[in-house]
This record gives structure tokens, sequence and C-alpha cells, in this order.
């Protein structure tokens, strides 16, 4: 095994073969899209509903929701027993009509780990992906061993708006045996129309990242949400408010019981080191989506300690000062359980949307309301009016 | 990109190698028989693809590790076809180059990628010239230093990589894993022990009067390996 001249022809052959890359490697940079402002209904309009309850469920958690575009919505959460993650699966429901269908069972532990032929324990959070030519991605969490922190992304893909699924596909996203990345948030677009995913690490360091994807869906980029290192925060959810211009908000991924945020001045491609906001956190996600050009609406829970409601907040100045417009949901004194995971997201109508599960009821609910409303509560707050940009 | 069928049969290549490598160690141990060793792999690699529960071992191994890169894959297949008999063992300046190597590159990967530091080296195996260059610089320079396994390890985790024989599009992912990289540290920590304990002022005064005998000449084998 000392041979020279094999030694060089294989070095020659590994030269050649890597030079494409060495000479081909430019790359547009990345640059987040701004999802337009669509025109909104001048009718105030807050309206809310029941997406599903199990009372005999042990989990019923971490819903998340997309408008498929043709006037329907589709919401996933994750449900099933508390004590056994092979029996938890993830479901769907249907808002068309004015009404949300019955559940359906998209795929469990046992389902997924059949498909990828690999051993899986349990799955976790997901979300959903709209593509423009109308495949719907979900991209969703399973852990094969240990916890959370050593979870995995898959893959599945629709082409009739979530009645059927193809089978799961790995997402390949960490060098450390691909562990420890997961998602929470709503789904953005670059401006070259690849689309990107807020994410997360959470395998001894917490780190919040942007996950970026080509057209087949397997991930080409993956930005950290700020140049740091250790236990910082997990769970961004981002706002894009200009072509320059984005912000962060995050769960704490320490002790801190606030919510943190991270600003991004060239399209996402650097974001600033997380740092804690006066808003308080119990230690959960918050729903996060752009009013306007400055504006911001955000749903969060209002304690540090206990997810006990979720409280409305806009902000006219990007996010830097917020003020508290409304109690969307609370617990009743008393009342066991709490009201966590809110995900909120903006229809194509221009509608928002916040799903969010409440333990102790077994239930996952969902709230729409338009920026009239948002504006109405502004005027009785004597407060100065967000442009909606319509 | 390759097929799915191919895609599905080099991702699980890896951790199919090291089962297989484990068994030719397991048969070493017991045998010198090139034969006994064989059949020690083959026994391991079968009951591997049994089912324990609802998975194999092989499945839940994969399911753990994931698909393992072409350093892996190269490795265990040097080992076993030494073992077996199959090609030369290989000399152990070139073992320790390649471990160094590992050793090196896992070094810039893992600890920033997971999180200890603030950058992560990982983004570079998506695009960018930097990683694509560095493994050519160090190809060259194994060549020229007349080191057949680090050239041939990294053409051939390049023409993996161009090919899309895994999943994933990284070219991080087709050089190194996890596991080569403490198997390497291991292997350059056993290095540097042995080269204390053979150190002139750690001989003790019976070994000074019998003396070690170089292993160049020697008889054995495979000494790297045994």
């Amino acid at each position: 095994m000392s041979s020279r001249p094999v030694a060089i022809v294989l070095a020659i052959a590994a030269t050649v073969l890597l030079l494409p890359a060495v000479l081909f490697h430019h790359r547009p940079p990345v640059s987040l899209a701004i999802d337009p402002i669509r025109p909104v209904a001048a009718q105030p309009l807050l309206e809310r509903y029941t997406v599903s309850t199990a009372p005999d469920a042990g989990v019923l958690h971490k819903p998340a929701l997309v408008d498929l575009g043709n006037g329907e919505l589709l919401s996933v959460w994750h449900q099933g027993s508390r004590g056994d993650g092979r029996a938890v699966g993830l479901y769907t429901a249907r808002f068309t009509s004015g009404r949300w269908e019955p559940e359906m069972r998209v795929t469990d532990a046992a389902a997924t780990g059949e498909e990828l032929g690999r051993y899986v324990k349990k799955l976790g959070n997901a979300v959903f992906l709209m593509r423009p030519q109308g495949e719907l991605w979900l991209v969703y969490v399973s852990v094969s061993i240990g916890g959370w922190s050593s979870s995995h992304l898959n893959l599945k893909r629709s082409k009739d708006g979530g009645r059927t699924w193809s089978k799961a596909e790995r997402l390949v996203t960490s060098p450390f045996f691909n562990l420890s990345t997961l998602v929470k948030a709503p789904p953005l677009v670059l401006m070259d129309g690849s689309p990107a995913i807020p994410a997360y690490h959470e395998m001894i360091a917490h780190i919040p990242e942007l996950l970026i994807f080509n057209g087949a869906g397997q991930v080409t980029d993956k930005i950290r949400i700020g140049a740091a290192a250790g236990r910082l925060a997990i769970q961004p959810t981002v706002a894009v408010l200009s072509k320059s211009e984005a912000v962060a908000l995050l769960r704490p991924g320490g002790t801190t019981p606030r919510v943190f945020e991270s600003r991004s001045s060239d399209g996402g491609r650097s974001w600033s080191v997380p740092r804690a906001t006066d808003l308080p956190n119990p230690g959960g996600p918050v729903g996060l989506v752009p009013l306007d050009s400055r504006g911001l609406v955000l749903v969060f829970n209002n304690d540090p300690k206990k997810e006990k409601d979720l409280t409305l907040a806009v902000s006219a100045d990007a996010g830097s000062t917020w003020t508290k417009l409304a109690i969307l949901d609370q617990l009743k004194p008393g009342e066991k359980g709490a009201l966590t995971y809110p995900f909120l997201t903006r229809g194509n109508d221009g509608i928002y949307h916040l799903v969010y599960a409440q333990f102790g009821a077994h239930a996952i609910r969902h709230i729409r309301f338009n920026a009239a409303w948002v504006r109405s509560l502004l005027d009785e707050a004597g407060l100065p009016k967000a442009r909606d940009g319509s | 990109m390759a097929p799915d069928s191919i895609v599905w049969l080099t991702e699980r290549s890896g951790a199919l190698l090291v089962i297989a490598a484990l068994g030719t160690g397991i048969g070493t141990l017991f045998s010198r028989s090139r034969a006994f060793r064989a059949i020690a792999a083959a026994l391991l690699v079968g009951l591997s693809l049994v089912p324990v529960g609802t998975v194999s071992s092989l499945t839940f191994l994969y399911s753990v590790v994931g698909p393992l890169s072409l350093a892996t894959t190269i490795g265990c297949a040097i080992y076993i076809g030494s073992m077996l008999g199959l090609m030369p063992g290989p000399p152990r300046h070139n073992m320790l180059f390649t471990a160094v190597v590992a050793a090196v590159l896992g070094l810039v990967l893992y600890p920033a990628a997971i999180g200890l530091l603030p950058w992560d080296p990982y983004r570079m195996g998506f695009h960018g010239a930097l990683l694509p260059t560095a493994l050519v610089v160090i190809a060259v320079a194994a060549g020229a230093a007349n080191s057949i396994i680090v050239p041939l390890w990294i053409a051939a985790s390049a023409a993996a990589w161009q090919s899309g024989l895994f999943i994933s599009k990284n070219l991080w992912d087709y050089v190194i894993d996890p596991a080569v990289w403490l198997a390497s540290l291991v292997l350059l920590a056993g290095a540097a022990v042995r080269a204390i304990i053979k150190h002139p002022s750690h001989r003790s005064q019976a070994s000074a009067k019998a003396p070690v005998r170089h292993e160049e000449g020697s008889q054995k084998q495979h000494p790297e390996w045994d």
C-alpha cells in the first residue's frame, strides 16, 4: 500500500473530482423574500374554533397550520398516549366552509420507521410548507434514541392538499450522526423561490438556525441565527420586514424567562446574537407575523412562569417596543392545564390564523382575526394605527 | 443524483461494514485462521439481519449512526481485506497519517458544528471553495508523501458526493463521520501511549536485557492490525 505512482494517480483523481466545486462554487447569496401584504376586509374579524378535542388522548400538542390557497386551511398536530411515544401520531384536520372537519391520522413512529427503513421511537413537531406548484410538504421531527435533543427531520409530500401523503424521506441537517435538528415555526421563502424553515439545534448547545431547501426537498444550506455558541435560544419564528430587514423572536435556551430576539439587516445572511427582550416567557415558543413594513403582530404567553394566557401584542417599530392589545385566551381561575405552543401565520387572504394547544381540555384551538380588528384595538387603546399597506 | 435503490444500498453499506469489521475483529481474538475470521464476520452480519423485536440490529445501528462516510467504508474494507488475507495490511506510517488527517478534520468540524464555537464549519460542505480546496491540498500532499489511503479516501468521497450516493448534499457527510473521527483519536492515543512506553527512558532493566526487535523484517503478516 505504498506505491508512489498509485498515490499520485489517486491524488490527481481527487483533484479532478473536486475541481468543479472549487471553480464553480459561487451561488447567489441568501435573501429572504417579503410576504406581500394583502388587502384586508374593512370589517373587523375575530372568530374562534376548536380544531380537535380528544379527552382520552394523553398528548394533544404542537399544532401548525397552512393556507392551502383554495379557501381551505390544513392543521397538523401531535396526538396519542403520553406514556408511549410509539403510539403518538401526527393528525391533520381541514378547515373548509367555515368549519373544521374530523381529523385524519397521517403517520406515527412505526409507520415512519417502516417507510424510512429505520427504527423510530417517537414523533415530534411538524410544520407545513406550500410549494408554488401546489405540492404540500410536511416536515416533522422524529427520534430514534434518547430525547428531543437527538431528533432528526423527515419530509412527506402531498399532491392533493394533504389528503394522501408520500413515504417519509429523511432530511440531512447535521454532521454529528445527523442528530438534533427540530422545527416549530412557519416557513419562509427566499427571493429565488427556495423554501427556508426556521429550525434549531439543542444537543449540548442551543442554536437557532435557518434551513434552506432546494426544489427537490433537499437541505442545501444552513444559517445560524446569531454567530454565537452555547445555550442561547431555540424555536425561532421569523418575520421579514423588507428586502434587507428581518427579525426573529425565540424561546430562551437557558434559564432567563424572557423572549429572545435576533435581527438581520442583510436579508437573512447574517443575524445578531440573540438577546433577551423585556417580554416574559415561561419556556415556550411565540407566534410572530408582519403587520406592515415596520409593524409586527405577536402572540405570546405573558407570564414568566406559566402558560396561562395567550396575549396579542403589536409593534409599530419593527419589534423595538411592544403594545399589549388583547388577551386572546386564558385559563379560568383555578383551571388546570396550559395554553401552549402558539403557531401564528397569515393566510393568502390576509387573515391571521392562530392555532395552539390547550392542555387540560385536550384541545387544539384556532382563532382567526384580521388587521381591521387589530386596528380597532389600537383605536380603542388610543394608539397610532399600524399601516396595513392596503 | 443516483437512483433511489443505489442510495438505499450505499447509505447502509457503512453500518454493514462496521458489523463485518467487528465480526472479523472478534474472530481475530480467537483464531489466526483466516477462514475462522471470515466465518465470524459472516455470522455477525447474519445475526445483525435477524429482527430483535421490531427491527434488526443492523437497522437499529443504521437508525442511530445513519449513513457512514467513505472514511469508515474504506477503513473497514481495508481492515477486513487485510485480516482475511485478501490484501496486504497498510504500512504503519500510512495508517497514522490517515488517522491524523481524520482527527484534524473532525476537530475542525464537530465541536464547532454542535454549537461549542460561534461559527458553523458544516456550511462549508454545502457550498464555497474552502473545503474542496483544503481536501485537494490534503490529497496532493498525501500523494506526494507516498500515502495511498488518504488520496483514495478523498477521491472516493468526492466521487460519491458528485454522484449523490447519499441523501446528503453536504461534502462533509461523504468525507468524515463521528465514528471514524473517534476511532482515529483512539488510534492516535494508542500510538502515543505505545511511543511513550517504547521510549528508552521508560524501558525497564529487564526489557533492556531483551532488546525489542524492530518490526521491519518481522514475519507477522499484519503487524498493524494484530
